[in-house]
């Protein structure tokens, strides 16, 4: 049985949702105006989301990443630091998500930082980078 | 006597923060003190191949929870610079962990 493949689907599966959720992420604190009952309510909803579901995939995105890095003897290789960098921002940057959705309920009056806004745009470009470095691998 | 939810969402936030400071700071110590001397003095090179990653995950847990803490605000800038750059020196990470105790004490009053 090849169980490289078996885990690089499994690692480009839990990459799917982690990025799809981030995406989303960032499109709600493009859009919601904290304070309404509507608007609360998704907030809430997305706060309990990321913990369990986009949590968990990024856990297992790293998890698998690593075993396959590890497996491939990818790790000696310069596109894999870049790549392992960028999804690191991206790691704090859904953090920092998760947090501004708490701060939306707790302060509705102050609105999400600029680049916390910007978040769907940067996921989207760190997205095309890593991309080109995994499958073009450049380095 | 009923709990203030923002209260409660504030200390289940800072004993996320104690618990993963405490197993980055655990994780480095026995990576530093005890795989790496294992490594170059008892060669069992298994030692770090095992300890790495974990500390890594541990790390990347840590710097998860520290980016939550600052994205939900209140937490000054120099705080949360503290918080990351302990986490990179051998034994910071325990006084990171004090410090969110003194802070999780005060806030239980």
């Amino acid at each position: 049985m090849d169980y490289y493949s078996w885990l690089k689907a499994a690692h480009v599966f839990v990459v799917f949702i982690f990025v799809g959720c981030m995406i989303l992420n960032g499109f709600l604190l493009l859009c919601l105006q904290p304070g309404s009952p509507q608007s609360d309510r998704v907030i809430a909803f997305a706060k309990r989301w990321n913990g369990p579901v986009t949590g968990l995939a990024l856990g297992f995105v790293w998890v698998f990443g690593l075993t396959l890095a590890y497996l491939g003897n990818w790790f000696s290789d310069s596109w894999l630091s870049i790549k392992m960098l960028l999804v690191l921002i991206l790691s704090a940057l859904h953090g920092m998500q998760s947090g501004a959705f708490r701060r939306m309920l707790q302060s509705p009056s102050q609105p999400p930082a600029r680049y916390l806004r910007s978040s769907a745009a940067i996921t989207i470009i760190f997205l095309a980078f890593i991309a080109i470095l995994v499958i073009v691998k450049p380095f | 006597m009923p709990v203030d939810p923002g209260k409660a969402e504030e200390l289940r936030q800072i004993r996320r923060l104690r618990l993963a400071a405490l197993l980055e700071a655990t994780t480095l110590v026995l990576l530093v003190f005890v795989a790496v001397p294992l490594k170059h003095l008892g060669g069992l090179p298994q030692a770090t191949a095992i300890m790495g990653p974990v500390h890594g995950l541990a790390f990347l847990f840590y710097l998860w929870a520290v980016m939550q803490a600052a994205g939900s605000g209140g937490w000054p800038k120099a705080v949360i610079a503290r918080m990351v750059i302990f986490a990179f020196i051998p034994l910071a990470g325990f006084v990171n962990e004090r410090l969110l105790w003194h802070q999780q004490q005060r806030l239980s009053i």
